[in-house]
């Protein structure tokens, strides 16, 4: 099914919105959520969460993307989640090594002038991914939006594991230089 | 904790680049793949090619859509929404124009006119009917006999829609005990006398106070007999519960905190009615941490009003077409009130019936 007819049947108020939307995106829900969480009941939770968020959202939200749209919420109730696993000790999977990763991105403090909310650190980390070649954007959101492993995303594209580690590397530095030159604190 | 920050922030990236790293998209394609699908596909070329020459394929479309067949279909009703409207002064549901509607599709719509009103069917309820979760008896759901709906010809119909109960089917409607006329009429099943079938005018009306659909038509604080809570629930997935005949555990709220019940009410006839997209530009707000609550009033006919409470004082009615589209902006006190009582589970008789 098209996404406007899902879309429609959220609309129109109608339950087989959710089967709907469960047939077409939610391997891909599903996926994203296990790919934080490692936990299968976890993540069909958080997936079943996803869907009762979209049933409350549309109307009056009307996305553009669907597939993102769920995406993204799956992705947040997964962080979520994870943020509990992490007051259990229970830190698994690849969150915490993206995390080790991404602190290679964080700004010396001496070049800071002022602290930033996320919703600028967003515009900028979307002007970075803009100025950013597309198949290292795309290493990037696969390896930090994603949360793929090395190996998959090498399989995926066909190239070798340690260029995507390479990839990856030269990104977080360039990431780095831009939130220093744009002088962010974190 | 910096670089939680940073995976947040992440997170909201415009959504083209989510969407060009989707994992599906990615995928290597080998040479063999390639040519398996350019195989594939001159052989579909010309097979299609073969049945082009040895059958008289249909090309045109049925002209014209019959209204043969009399039973109610429960698929979504072919007609194109009415256009919603809103402004600071509350929201407009158009009217259906019969004249515009495309019938050459099926099935054709099942809809009636009844003084200059067009209803559409919406839902249908069961009647004493055992192992139902809602049972609704005859004496206490059907008042008034209206009259038998003359069944015409669509194309008549269209040259000359606006005639007194006329209609793509032929059924005895009566009005409904305790709701506004003008608003929700219903029919005895032809199928089977056991069920209802609920019609509703959800266009041409204008909707400016919650008063004006839960008050003046639905009559909500008169007739309310009993609040049930769904907790942890949202209403499709009670639906679903229902037809799985799996019921979740639901509270039924308690004679002492009918108070709290009817301000809530009260608040709801008083607010204000939301189009849509204004609401839209608050969407983060409504998407990120709003918790929900479903609840459902039933009526003393039986009839269930099945409403979605938002932590910040939207509300919106469930399962009623067009009006399912929009939201009452309730004041949040009133709301908080409400959902604290939800909250304290030990006010509760725990049932899973109803």
């Amino acid at each position: 099914m098209e996404d406007k007819e899902i879309l429609n049947l959220y609309f129109s108020r109608s339950e087989s919105a959710i089967s709907e939307t469960a047939k077409k995106y939610g391997t891909y829900c599903l996926r994203i959520a296990n790919n934080i969480l490692h936990n299968t009941e976890d993540s069909e939770e958080c997936v079943n969460d996803t869907y009762m968020r979209a049933w409350n959202a549309i109307p009056p939200h009307h996305p553009m993307k669907l597939r993102t749209f769920l995406g993204k919420i799956t992705r947040n109730l997964s962080l979520n989640r994870y943020q509990t696993y992490q007051t259990q000790k229970r830190g698994i999977g690849q969150v915490p090594l993206a995390l080790e990763e991404l602190a290679e991105c964080i700004p010396a403090h001496e070049t800071v002038e002022q602290a930033i909310g996320t919703l600028t650190l967003t515009e900028l980390l979307n002007n970075f991914l803009a100025d950013l070649p597309s198949e290292p954007r795309k290493i990037f959101m696969r390896r930090y939006w994603y949360f793929h492993t090395t190996k998959e995303i090498a399989k995926d594209f066909g190239i070798s594991e340690g260029k995507v580690k390479v990839s990856l590397s030269r990104s977080r530095s360039k990431l780095k230089k831009y939130l220093e030159e744009e002088g962010v604190i974190l | 904790m910096k670089t939680n920050r940073l995976l947040e922030a992440l997170g909201d990236v415009d959504e083209r680049f989510i969407e060009e790293a989707t994992p599906s998209k990615n995928k290597t394609v080998y040479p063999w793949g390639i040519l398996l699908a350019l195989a594939s596909s001159i052989c579909l070329i010309l097979s299609v090619l073969d049945m082009l020459n040895q059958t008289d394929l249909p090309i045109e479309p049925p002209t014209s859509a019959t209204v043969e067949n009399e039973q109610v279909s429960l698929e979504p009703i072919t007609f194109a929404s009415p256009k919603i409207n809103g402004s600071e002064h509350g929201v407009t549901i158009e009217a259906i124009d019969i004249a515009q509607q495309n019938f050459d599709e099926t099935p054709v719509p099942t809809f009636f006119i009844y003084k200059n009103k067009c209803y559409v069917y919406f839902s249908t309820v069961f009647s004493t009917k055992e192992n139902q979760i809602h049972l609704y008896d005859h004496n206490t759901f059907l008042e008034q006999y209206v009259g038998k709906s003359k069944k015409v010809d669509i194309n008549t119909f269209k040259k000359r829609p606006y005639t007194e109960l006329t209609g793509t089917i032929t059924r005895e409607f009566f009005t409904v005990k305790g709701i506004d006329s003008t608003f929700m009429l219903c029919s005895r099943s032809k199928a089977d006398e056991n069920y209802i079938d609920l019609w509703l005018n959800s266009s041409d009306i204008s909707l400016k106070k919650g008063a004006d659909l839960f008050e003046n038509l639905l009559h909500l604080n008169d007739n309310c007999k009993q609040v049930t809570y769904l907790p942890n629930h949202a209403h499709y997935q009670w639906e679903i519960s229902k037809i799985n005949q799996e019921l979740p555990d639901v509270h039924v709220l308690l004679y002492q905190d009918y108070a709290v019940v009817s301000r809530f009410l009260e608040g709801l006839n008083e607010g204000t009615f939301i189009y849509p997209q204004d609401v839209a530009q608050n969407e983060a707000s409504i998407i990120e941490g709003n918790k929900t609550y479903a609840i459902i009033i039933q009526l003393t006919n039986d009839l269930c009003i099945p409403l979605t409470i938002y932590e910040d004082g939207y509300v919106r009615l469930e399962g009623f077409r067009e009006f399912s589209n929009l939201l009452v902006k309730v004041d949040q006190m009133v709301v908080q009130e409400l959902i604290e009582v939800l909250n304290q589970k030990d006010n509760f008789a725990a049932t899973n019936s109803n």
